[in-house]
């Protein structure tokens, strides 16, 4: 390859990552950009023989210098391309709200996210590489690069790779133990006046950062009587709820004492979707005759489409009518 | 014909260094800064225990400023291989100490502000004792230094690209272990990282660059001026590292030092059954105190009666720690028995010091009101 194709193949690898690690949505095919970015990184191993990651024995004292320039360079841009990442997370991420100033974001932590992670990884993996593709001339004769020769991962093994990346992937989504989610933050939540209520929000990750987390987040109010859910207008209130929620004498409207208020019970809001789709969400409340409240969120996570290899995942919230938790995700 | 003379195979570094009022300022801002924190960590801690840590903070900028104005000479003992690879051991153990003392849950105190402050001395002497030639400009290194510093560059590569992708796969791993990473890249660990980011590379340099050669005896001697910089700069060093093991140390052998007060408080009604004199009530307190710098007080305060006979407590007594400085309590607990007429209080803790947690001392603090109106106290 000649020195300005390698040249297009770091800015595409650098581009690639940059889209990882940006908070654009992904849609669930969030593998497909890594498996694109798995393609480059192996064409740019190719192209430069592997030369970061071979051997001394079987380099002579150019390539030495070559590749000892390149992890001097590489270490250096490490720091420099882990802050252009976060400022390209951050200016995207202000981009995809600006629309949606209401909402707040998610409350469920799922520790770093698993785009941040591959996208850390890769800048890690291939930065060297990358600086040899970038330095190295053409050399006479031929159209240069250090791959030319014929050695190191040109072989069309390395392409086995991409498949065994995309069945490690599905192997992950599909079978592999589901981890919780805890809340990111909590704090007291807004309600009825005659009611004490509190935030609660958590998830659960299939295929662990590189699938799909299904969250909640839900006010829970209880006044001795009933536990339940507010600001989810599709959730009635029990009717202690309504007793004496207003001045005396005055019947009023459910939805004044219940308005819609995603921020704090959005259905659905705390999903994330990078690597795999989750399909449509439903909460719903039962209050028993006990008065606790049990709320249910559930979803299915497919990794696939037409739903093949999807998992159903239930969120289970049980909170009694004096503030106790019996369960949580 | 003149003849090419032969390059220098360690020619030195020229590194440019900024003038006295630039050295300066930049002490004075650095003392700000500190100053701003430590009040700021200090909270509501009493000024006269905040006053040995701010002048330590003070020793520690003047460390920095002579260490780094110290002149450096070739032959200086920061570039003799042992001392660099101790300071690299220091550098790595201290790195060690950080993320140890983030572990979730862990009480430790202000060790982690002492490892960071001697993070920087030690990233100032790695400097020195390297001349910085990880991070020279490309101009200012010769070529076998070149080759040096790439070399140390590829071998430092591997090493970040573990630690990192360590804490990579415990954010995938399970949840406790990424609430592990988050909480340790939320503290300590964040240093750590910044710091491999930064001075690795330096580090390794420091370990694989040959010891430089025996000196000649051609070569001029240093002036005595420089000599005594160098030692003065040496001897802060020792200062900054043994004062805060010193202070701890002093937490468990200095002697206990007592104050007590007691005021006429006439507001108290008097024990049962005694006759009401308000003459005969007073509010007392007490307090031990122990270490200096490192530094912990146990207080009994509260407001007593007595009437001839027998004398007790009018009020709820307040018990419990006082002002702590880089010095955890454990087990404090405050007790009061009545004999022979009169009130006994008794206050103990086990004190240790943050820095040498291995150290305690059992502290007990006892107050003992006669029914004449008399106190006494004992450590």
């Amino acid at each position: 390859m000649t020195r300005r194709t390698r040249r297009v193949l770091t800015v595409a690898a650098g581009a690639a990552t940059a889209l990882l690690a940006s908070a654009l949505p992904l849609h669930g095919f969030g593998i497909l950009v890594v498996v694109a970015l798995a393609g480059l990184d192996i064409l740019l191993l190719q192209t430069t023989g592997g030369l970061a990651f071979r051997r001394m024995a079987g380099l002579d004292e150019r390539q030495r210098t070559l590749r000892d320039l390149a992890y001097r360079r590489g270490f250096r841009w490490i720091g420099l391309a882990m802050a252009l990442l976060l400022l390209i997370l951050f200016v995207s991420y202000v981009a995809v709200t600006a629309g949606a100033s209401s909402l707040k974001e998610t409350d469920v932590d799922t520790g770093i996210t698993g785009r941040i992670v591959l996208a850390t990884g890769e800048l890690l993996l291939i930065l060297p590489t990358s600086v040899i593709a970038w330095r190295e001339e053409d050399r006479p004769g031929g159209d240069g690069g250090e791959g030319d020769g014929g050695r190191g991962l040109r072989s069309w093994r390395a392409w086995l790779v991409l498949p065994g990346l995309i069945a490690a992937w599905l192997a992950a989504v599909a079978w592999a133990a589901p981890q919780s989610a805890p809340h990111g933050s909590l704090s007291l939540g807004g309600g009825p006046s005659n009611a004490t209520c509190q935030e609660f929000a958590g998830g659960t990750m299939i295929g662990t950062e590189f699938g799909a987390t299904v969250g909640f987040r839900a006010d829970v109010c209880w006044n001795g009587t009933d536990a339940f859910v507010w600001g989810n207008p599709r959730l009635p209130l029990p009717p202690s709820a309504l007793r004496n929620a207003g001045p005396p004498g005055l019947t009023a409207p459910e939805d004044l004492f219940d308005p819609p208020s995603p921020l704090y019970s959005g259905c659905g809001l705390d999903n994330l979707s990078d690597f795999a789709a989750v399909g449509p969400t439903t909460c719903s409340e039962r209050i028993d005759a006990g008065g606790t409240l049990h709320y249910t969120v559930s979803a299915r996570v497919s990794p696939l489409p037409l739903g093949i290899a999807s998992r159903a995942v239930t969120l289970d919230l049980v909170v009694t009518r004096t503030g106790k938790v019996l369960q949580q995700p | 014909m003149s003849a090419t003379p032969a390059p220098d195979p360690r020619r030195r570094l020229v590194v440019r260094r900024p003038g006295p009022a630039g050295m300066l300022l930049a002490l004075a801002v650095a003392l700000l800064v500190m100053v701003i924190v430590t009040l700021g960590v200090a909270g509501a801690n009493d000024v006269s225990t905040v006053l040995p840590a701010l002048g330590y903070l003070l020793l520690v900028v003047v460390t920095w400023g002579v260490v780094a104005g110290a002149r450096h000479q070739p032959g200086s003992w920061l570039e003799r291989r042992g001392v660099r690879r101790a300071v690299v051991a220091a550098i790595t153990a201290d790195c060690v100490g950080l993320i140890a003392t983030s572990l979730p849950g862990l009480q430790v105190g202000s060790v982690p502000l002492l490892l960071l402050i001697f993070l920087v001395l030690l990233n100032i002497a790695l400097g020195n004792a390297t001349e910085r030639m990880a991070s020279a400009p490309d101009g200012s290194v010769d070529e076998r230094q070149e080759a040096l510093r790439n070399r140390a560059h590829r071998l430092a590569y591997p090493v970040f690209a573990t630690v990192v992708g360590a804490l990579l796969i415990a954010d995938v791993a399970s949840t406790p272990s990424r609430q592990w990473a988050e909480h340790v890249l939320g503290s300590g660990g964040l240093f750590v990282l910044l710091e491999l980011l930064f001075v690795l590379p330096g580090m390794v340099l420091a370990v694989i660059e040959p010891a430089p050669p025996p000196a000649e005896s051609d070569i001029p001697r240093r002036p005595r001026a420089a000599n005594v910089q160098a030692r003065v700069a040496i001897a802060l060093v020792v200062m900054v590292f043994a004062l805060p093991v010193l202070a701890s140390v002093g937490v468990v052998v200095l002697p206990l030092v007592t104050t007590s007060s007691s005021v006429s408080s006439p507001s108290g009604p008097p024990p049962p059954g005694q006759p009401f004199d308000p003459a005969s009530c007073r509010s007392y307190s007490a307090q031990v105190s122990v270490g200096w710098g490192v530094s912990a007080s146990l207080e009994y305060s509260g407001q007593a009666c007595w009437g001839g006979n027998t004398a007790g407590t009018t009020i709820p007594a307040s018990c419990g720690m006082g002002d702590q400085a880089f010095v955890t309590a454990s087990g404090v607990a405050c007790d009061s028995t009545t004999a022979g007429g009169s009130v006994t209080f008794t206050s103990r803790a086990t004190l240790s010091p943050a820095l040498l947690p291995f150290l305690r001392r059992r502290v007990t603090v006892t107050v003992t009101l006669d029914r004449n109106g008399r106190m006494e106290v004992q450590p």
